[in-house]
């Protein structure tokens, strides 16, 4: 009995004692669960999606079997097996959504892995903005504060899409554009006479405004703009109900044809259903208020819903960065590195700063405001593209971001100095990566404004980084180099660098704008030949050196950084040219151009400007645009030849196969 | 008349002799009339939807361009391989088998419709079909129910199937003797437990649900590969589960309840009570496999006549050229193929070489550690360096095979190619670099020639598996141009008209005299003379060529035989443990060598890279005792979890005939051990005591 007995109380303080101890562990554990952020709830609520419920209802098994998911979608992926791996991270991701590292490996799946598995650049696409959709809609709006999210995501962009080791990156270029000219519309063009970056700026916050002040709901609009319900039925009674993104599709297709006074000409061959919306929008003219009301509501909310965007943030990243051109990628890299960053300065402490990659993530920032340096301006035939004709698509250095770049360098170093006990103090290094990419940028940037002759603007800027406190103690070869005279920098620092596509459309772009501006409108025609020459010869050696054909790269290959034809490469550039001159000096310069530049110009102007000159010169005292520029001698058969050219160019990769 | 009786009178009638035989004549007559029409249909679109077999283009006025008899020949020779070229484009849209799969979908059809009759189940069959259309048609006008209607379809056509094959397998189990008496009961059992039922209830719900769950917008290849996964794969499972937890059930049940009584104390053996009884049980299985093969079978052929990304309709692109679209070729010579690997063989390691090397430098270390004092310790150290170091060695000389540096090449030999591989068939290199620390965002160029042909430079991710199709190809003056190559069959074209120059170039011209494939790959791209910028390597199994051997169906066939093999074996795990132990325990025990086996791989894998020793040497005791575990059962399962029949499936691997038979012989050996350990048991069970006097 006794014996008995002691059991008994044996057994009750062992469950006494499993109780307390368990209890205590499963304390412990729930807090490391929260700590690390590896449960999204524990509660189920109304309106939650059926996998949060079935992840509660695993309770402690969920992690191992999300541990399983994990190794076997690994394991999948190495074995290039993504059909499974797909579904198994997606399942991950929902069992787990506050597990940032699956959305990555997900995200990372898509747009590196499997995009580059196959050879339709179609296809590729795809995936890579599979990649995207997943972190940008469904992974940062699940974790809106992660750093890492929006890092990769700004790495994607700017690495993936704008970069140039994928074969297929000049349509992805060209699609992106295309599909930011669908969200936005047409972003301003160049204003005649004001070239200035305040200009610009001015320019592109006046186009986004419309779209920040829309309303945020339908009923708000309605009751602002009434009409708004008529606009709607009309396109309702044209096309049908569809997506928001269809008909920004329809309206600015339609717009374009319009600008370019293409309609009746093209729009039976676009299909029915745009021909019914293009009729739809014309119908009655004083609904056109309306219609632009309605528009503008459906870019915010595209931009809101559909993109994950705020417009009020991204018109202020133009105020302080410049005119973001949404058709970039490293405009979409900056938003999200940047907005990863500003989200999360507030949060970061000595405790927790380990859970913040900010260096990282800065690095992204200054990264994407060089490839806007690169080619942040884009002249893209929007219309050519969604015909499946070859397009024109250029995308030229810009120097509107130089001083961008110093103010994001500046603003990490002060944050590290003025909280230096949370973040790296950079001041007190001898080297950073950061001042090294810096200190390359500025140079890149000197040699453009030294090649455009702009010497100085470069002169300027080579003295403001000579005396720049940040700049790396370590290399003195950059000291002794930075002291040279202006012209011997410059030499130095093009050494074994012609190669480079980024130094070669830097180059190339600022000896023809140099030649154009300086030589042609300044009436300096050695200046013109000089610089001219150089741009020719420069050309000619890079591509000689790079171009190839590539597996995906339908009509643009990875390294095609400009045109193969060296005239129609200049004529794109004087068209540039042209665009931000007073009417006068455009003009003049076109006059000033020999006879094959004047083709080449000729042939885009008559294509892209024709009816903005007419339309301008309508009732009033402005030129035509026959008067200000005369169709060049031989135009006509250069014109079919290079229609020809381009076509083949699109419907071949031109294998080089000997023809009989 | 009342309803019941009406329905009474209809099942005696479809029970009669006459509506059977009747029936069976129209079911036939029925069948045989679609087939006819499906093939003349199929025919006459065959007909039209491939080009005309054109003459070769007459080069003989050449020669008065001045272009000499040696060059006219070659051109006359490469414009008829040419047409070789599109021949095989040809086949693989023909091989796609709409016809063939409808067909064999109507005979299967009309099969289960004959039997249904013969079971007396037509009518009430025809009844169910007119519930489902009268609840599934108008579901299907709407866009947002169709895949209810779909479903509903879909769950009615497995559920008449399972029916159908069941009753078929109670009627087959009516022959005279126990072990068949055993079977049938256990067959009624099934129907009567609620436990398998809800098995065989998810199984056909999930079979019927899964089509809904394929993302349309995914390429078809994708969508394919996941319906055969998950729809073979997944399935397997519930059956498996099933096959333990009933196979469990039926006999620790019996002994439970005391039926077991009424069965023993008939003239009924041990064996043949556990050969009726796994009998059952393996029926059930089989019934359910075939159910769900028969809906995986015809619904992946239906998705095969889907359109596949960059076509506007099934086997149409969306090119005006009609070129065969990337993931159709995918699909149907890399999904819904039967393909044979041959992995790559290394260079024979020198082991006298390196036994000797060893040998030398084990002694001079030796020699120079000041702690050892007389020669019989040196020699007993030198002996001990001299293996490891050999062992280090080895591992060197083998790695070196596997590493490029940058810029610099490797040939890699696939043996055996040239007798597997058919004059045409497409060959596939699948090929994994790794280099650093495989970073994610980082893309490596890597160039590849096969036979001297001129380089393929493809663009890689690194760390995991790519594919190039590496044969055949098409040489021009320009490089080569791949099966994959959206140009490839507009270029062969224009080479057989003439337009064009240029080789068709096939395996059989690849591989040397032993019939060896040999594949130069570098660690670059030569295109543009550009380097990688670190060492690649190759790791293990990371490199291997597969060619087509076989046809997809016949390797959908022995899949499904071997997965029948498993669920065989499963069924007399679960037998054999419910001869002794209580039913959880039992479950517990059969259920958890299923798992271990299901996990042979991954413990296959992980024992790879277990360590049992601290850095410093320290051995652990308790990973000593897992290691040892793991092994024994990694040994025991090794069979089992190689076969891996779904994954080859999905993949388009050749199920080889001489891994079918070693399944059998090995699964086989195993389930007459347990099925005799079970009867052992069996005899030796006290399962009733007699307390009369």
């Amino acid at each position: 009995m006794a014996s008995s007995s002691t059991v008994r109380i044996a057994a009750i303080a062992a469950f006494i004692g499993f109780v307390v101890s368990g209890g205590v562990v499963a304390s412990l554990l729930n807090a490391s669960v929260g700590r690390h952020r590896l449960a999204y709830t524990e509660i189920a609520e109304d309106g939650d999606p059926p996998e949060v419920g079935v992840g509660i209802a695993m309770g402690a098994f969920r992690g191992l079997f999300v541990n399983y998911l994990w190794m076997r979608a690994n394991q999948l992926k190495m074995d290039g097996q993504y059909f499974e791996a797909i579904e198994l991270s997606d399942a991950i991701t929902r069992l787990q959504p506050r597990f940032p590292r699956v959305w990555i490996f997900h995200a990372w799946n898509m747009a590196y892995n499997i995009s580059v598995a196959t050879r339709s650049q179609d296809e590729r696409w795809q995936w890579v903005t599979a990649g995207i959709r997943l972190l940008r809609d469904d992974a940062i709006r699940k974790n809106p504060n992660d750093l890492l999210l929006h890092k990769e995501l700004a790495w994607i962009f700017v690495h993936k899409m704008q970069g140039i080791t994928d074969d297929a990156n000049q349509y992805y270029k060209q699609r992106l554009a295309s599909e930011w000219t669908v969200i936005l519309g047409p972003p301003p063009m160049p204003e005649p006479g004001d070239p200035s970056k305040a200009g610009a700026v001015r320019r592109y916050i006046e186009w986004l405004t419309p779209v920040r002040d829309a309303p945020d709901t339908w009923e708000e609009l309605v009751e602002l703009t009434p009409e708004a319900e008529v606009v709607r039925q009309l396109a309702r009674d044209a096309v049908g109900e569809e997506a928001r993104i269809d008909t920004l599709r329809r309206w600015t297709l339609d717009v374009e044809l319009h600008r370019l006074e293409l309609g009746h000409e093209i729009l039976n061959e676009v299909g029915p259903n745009n021909l019914a919306f293009a009729q739809a929008t014309h119908r009655f003219p004083e609904l056109r208020p309306a219609w632009e009301a309605w528009i503008a509501f459906l870019r915010k909310q595209e931009l809101v819903e559909g993109n994950n965007m705020d417009p009020a943030r991204m018109i202020r990243y133009i105020e302080k960065y410049g005119p973001l051109d949404w058709r970039h990628a490293g405009a979409h890299a900056l938003y999200w590195a940047r907005t990863g960053v500003e989200k999360n300065l507030s949060r970061a402490t000595t405790d927790n700063i380990k859970d913040f990659d900010f260096l990282n993530t800065d690095r992204i920032v200054v990264q994407s405001i060089q490839e806007l340096f690169r080619s942040g301006e884009i002249y893209f035939d929007f219309l050519a593209f969604n015909r499946g004709e070859y397009s024109y698509y250029l995308a030229i250095p810009t120097t509107h971001y130089v001083d961008g770049y110093w103010d994001a360098m500046r603003e990490s170093r002060e944050r590290s100095d003025e909280r230096g006990e949370v973040f790296q103090k950079l001041s007190k290094r001898v080297y950073t990566s950061f001042s090294a990419g810096f200190q390359n940028f500025i140079s890149d940037a000197i040699l453009f404004f030294y090649r455009r002759g702009q010497i100085e603007k470069a002169e300027e800027y080579q003295g403001k980084l000579r005396t720049w406190p940040g700049l790396n103690q370590n290399d003195s070869a950059l000291t002794d180099r930075l002291a040279l005279p202006l012209s011997e920098f410059v030499e130095e620092e093009m050494k074994d660098r012609a190669d480079s596509p980024t130094v070669a459309s830097n180059q190339v772009v600022a000896a023809l704008q140099g030649a154009f501006v300086g030589g042609l409108l300044g009436g300096d025609m050695e200046l013109f030949n000089k610089q001219y020459n150089y741009a020719r010869q420069f050309h000619r050696y890079y591509l000689d050196k790079q171009l190839r054909d590539v597996i995906v790269g339908g009509a643009r290959t990875r390294m095609e950084v400009f045109r193969r034809d060296f005239a129609g490469f200049a004529g794109e550039i004087l068209y540039t040219v042209i665009a931000i001159l007073d009417p006068m000096s455009q003009r003049d310069i076109y006059a000033m151009a020999p006879i094959d530049l004047q083709r080449s110009v000729y042939y885009l102007l008559e294509d892209l400007a024709k009816p903005n000159f007419d339309t301008r010169a309508a009732g009033s005292d402005s030129l035509t645009f026959d008067e200000m520029f005369p169709k060049p001698e031989g135009f006509d058969a250069y014109k079919v030849k290079r229609r020809q050219a381009e076509q083949e160019r699109v419907e071949s990769r031109s294998l080089d196969v000997e023809r009989q | 008349m009342k309803l019941s009786e009406r329905l009474a009178s209809a099942d005696r009638f479809q029970k009669s002799r006459g509506f059977k035989i009747g029936a069976s004549i129209v079911v036939g007559v029925a069948t045989l009339g679609l087939v006819v029409a499906v093939l003349l249909t199929g025919l006459s679109d065959d007909a039209g939807g491939t080009m005309p077999a054109a003459a070769l283009p007459d080069f003989a006025p050449l020669a008065e361009q001045g272009v000499s008899p040696e060059q006219i020949e070659l051109l006359r020779e490469n414009a008829a391989s040419a047409g070789r070229a599109r021949d095989l484009l040809d086949g693989l849209r023909e091989q796609s088998g709409g016809v063939l799969g409808l067909v064999l979908g109507i005979v299967v059809g009309g099969a289960v419709l004959t039997l249904a009759a013969w079971l007396g189940l037509l009518l009430t069959f025809t009844g169910i079909a007119g519930a489902v259309a009268v609840v599934a048609g108008p579901l299907w006008f709407f866009p947002e129910t169709r895949d209810w209607a779909r479903f509903a379809a879909g769950l009615s056509l497995l559920g008449v199937m399972f029916t159908t094959i069941f009753r078929t397998l109670r009627l087959a189990f009516e022959l005279p003797g126990p072990v068949f008496a055993v079977a049938r009961n256990v067959l009624a059992e099934a129907v009567r437990l609620r436990l398998s039922v809800v098995f065989i209830v998810v199984v056909l719900i999930g079979l019927a649900a899964l089509p809904a769950s394929l993302d349309p917008d995914s390429p078809l290849r994708y969508r394919v590969q996941s319906f055969l996964q998950y729809g073979s794969g997944g399935t397997f499972w519930i059956i498996a589960l099933l096959t333990v937890t009933f196979g469990v059930a039926t006999v620790s049940f019996e002994q439970r309840d005391r039926v077991i009584w009424q069965t023993m104390t008939k003239p009924v053996a041990a064996w043949e009570y556990v050969l009726g009884k796994w009998l059952g049980v393996s029926a059930l299985a089989a019934a359910l496999l075939a159910v769900n093969a028969s809906g995986v079978f015809l619904f992946t052929e239906y998705l095969r006549q889907l359109p596949a990304l960059g076509e506007r309709e099934a086997f149409v692109s969306q090119g005006e050229a009609n070129e065969i679209s990337e993931d159709r070729l995918i699909l149907e010579t890399q999904v819904l193929s039967a393909r044979a690997k041959i992995e790559n063989v290394y260079e024979d390691v020198p082991v006298d070489e390196i036994r000797e090397e060893a040998s030398r430098r084990a002694a001079e270390q030796a020699q120079r550690d000041p702690t050892l004092t007389t020669e019989a310790a040196i020699d007993r150290r030198a002996r001990e360096l001299a293996a490891e170091i050999g062992e280090q060695l080895t591992k060197q000389v083998v790695a070196f095979q596997r590493v490029i540096e940058p810029g610099a090449a490797r040939v890699f030999r696939f043996p055996g190619v040239g007798e597997r591989a058919t004059a045409d068939g497409p060959v596939v290199l699948r090929y994994r670099v790794d280099s650093g620390s495989n970073a994610p965002d980082v893309t490596y160029r890597m160039s590849a020639s096969v036979a001297g042909y001129p380089y393929v430079v493809r663009p890689i991710a690194l760390g995991v598996t790519h594919t190039l199709p590496i044969a055949p190809i098409i040489v021009t003056s320009a490089g080569v141009v791949t099966l994959d190559d959206p140009l490839f069959e507009e270029l062969a074209e224009a080479i057989r008209s003439g337009l064009a120059l240029g080789r068709y170039v096939t395996v059989q011209e690849m591989v040397d005299d032993d019939g060896a494939l040999s594949v130069q790959l570098v660690n670059g791209d030569v295109t543009m003379r550009r380097p990688n910028p670190e060492f690649a390597s190759v790791p293990a199994g990371g490199m291997s060529v597969s060619v087509g051997v076989g046809s997809y169906r016949a390797n959908f066939l022995r899949v499904m035989g071997v997965l029948w093999l498993k669920l065989a074996f499963l069924a007399m795990l679960a037998v054999t443990a419910a001869t002794f132990l209580s039913f959880p325990i039992a479950l517990m025990i059969a259920g958890g060598a299923f798992l271990l086996a299901e996990a042979t791989p991954f413990i296959g894998d992980a024992l790879e890279n277990f360590g049992t020793a601290e850095r410093d040497g320290t051995v652990i005791l308790h990973k000593v005792v897992a290691g040892q575990v793991a092994s024994a059962a990694h040994w025991v399962f090794q069979t089992y979890g190689e076969l891996r029949p779904t994954k080859r499936l999905v993949t388009g691997e050749m199920l080889e005939w001489s891994g079918v038979a070693r399944a059998v012989a090995v699964l086989g050996v195993w389930t007459a051990v347990l099925g005799g350990a079970a009867v052992v048991i069996f005899r030796r069970r006290e399962l009733a005591t007699y307390s009369g006097r």
